[in-house]
């Protein structure tokens, strides 16, 4: 009995454990170049188009952002990777001019409020990014995990997609090519 | 109380095993990212509920682990191959307790609107990991009192 129970214990561990490093294996942080820029959900395709509404009822579109490069990020307020990951693009982001790129922080969770929003956005973003509440766009986007992001370049080319918690190093590499 | 005779006898073990359990997920996550502790003791300042349950949910398994081995050597009457739903307890506390949606664990598994709604119900799975575990403790004899071993011993 106690073998029995040994080993469900390292099973159960074992599975664990390959599901998250495979996390890190499969993850689709990729920057590759495609020539036909097809619609698409993969690196070097047109990102699909999108229309949402902000907290202050205004109308977002894929086509407000053309001409500079846009970072999206999908996240929830209470997601602590997300805070560290947004903390550490707008130190980018200031550095940068705090005007070479565009942001929009999207909020998938529907129990979440516009207030709620707005209080994350004063906390871990800058002002003039962009923020939204869509299930939809998620849905669209194929978004499984909270912190997934998105790179767009200035002609709404996906360039970049992750799931990993946004380190301040690995953001220079991404953006500093389309800026 | 066998529980507390199992501490006295094993507190390194009992110490290791409660702090390994609480730091377990940071430092599975720290082969994904450098962020993992920053991340982890963020979760831990921002949710202090999830917080204190966990923290009680490792203590426990420290307790619920020494207890198991130590009735395993030296009690006759307690049933250490009752302790399967110990296990469930860990891995349910340890898969659901913090955030779902935001790390892998289940994310893989289940869809993202569900993952979220796991999320908001962290509390209840920590309790529920807890109540198991606990009950686990029950099953392998943690609850009885020492002389009552001693005499089925004897």
């Amino acid at each position: 009995m106690f073998m029995n129970t040994k080993i469900i214990d390292l099973v159960m561990l074992a599975v664990i454990f390959i599901v998250t490093m495979s996390n890190g294996i499969v993850n689709p942080s990729i920057s590759a170049q495609t020539s036909k820029p097809n619609e698409g959900l993969d690196v070097g395709n047109k990102a699909p188009d999108f229309k949402l509404m902000g907290p202050l009822k205004e109308i977002i579109t894929k086509s407000n952002f053309t001409g500079k490069p846009l970072f999206i990020f999908f996240t929830a307020t209470y997601c602590t990777p997300c805070q560290i990951g947004a903390q550490n693009l707008a130190k980018y982001d200031d550095e940068h001019g705090g005007n070479a790129f565009n942001v929009l922080i999207e909020f998938i969770d529907d129990k979440e409020t516009d207030n709620q929003f707005l209080d994350w956005k004063k906390q871990f973003g800058r002002d003039d990014w962009y923020v939204a509440r869509d299930i939809d766009m998620a849905s669209n986007y194929h978004v499984q995990f909270l912190d997934t992001k998105y790179v767009f370049d200035k002609d709404g080319i996906i360039r970049w997609i992750d799931i990993k918690p946004l380190e301040y190093a690995s953001i220079g590499p991404v953006l500093s090519p389309l800026l | 109380m066998r529980l507390i005779e199992a501490i006295k006898d094993k507190p390194i073990l009992a110490a290791t095993l409660a702090i390994g359990m609480f730091f377990v997920i940071p430092i599975i996550q720290s082969f994904n990212t450098s962020l993992a502790f920053e991340i982890w003791f963020r979760d831990l300042y921002q949710k202090p509920l999830n917080s204190v349950l966990y923290i009680a949910f490792s203590i426990l398994f420290g307790m619920f682990i020494t207890v198991y081995l130590h009735s395993r050597s030296s009690c006759i009457d307690c049933k250490t191959g009752k302790a399967k739903s110990g296990v469930a307890g860990t891995v349910l506390g340890f898969m659901i307790g913090v955030c779902p949606a935001c790390f892998s664990f289940i994310g893989f598994l289940i869809p993202l609107t569900a993952s979220i709604f796991l999320t908001t119900l962290a509390p209840i799975f920590l309790l529920a990991s807890i109540a198991i575990i606990l009950y686990s403790i029950f099953r392998v004899g943690g609850f009885k009192s020492i002389s009552v071993n001693r005499e089925l011993e004897s």
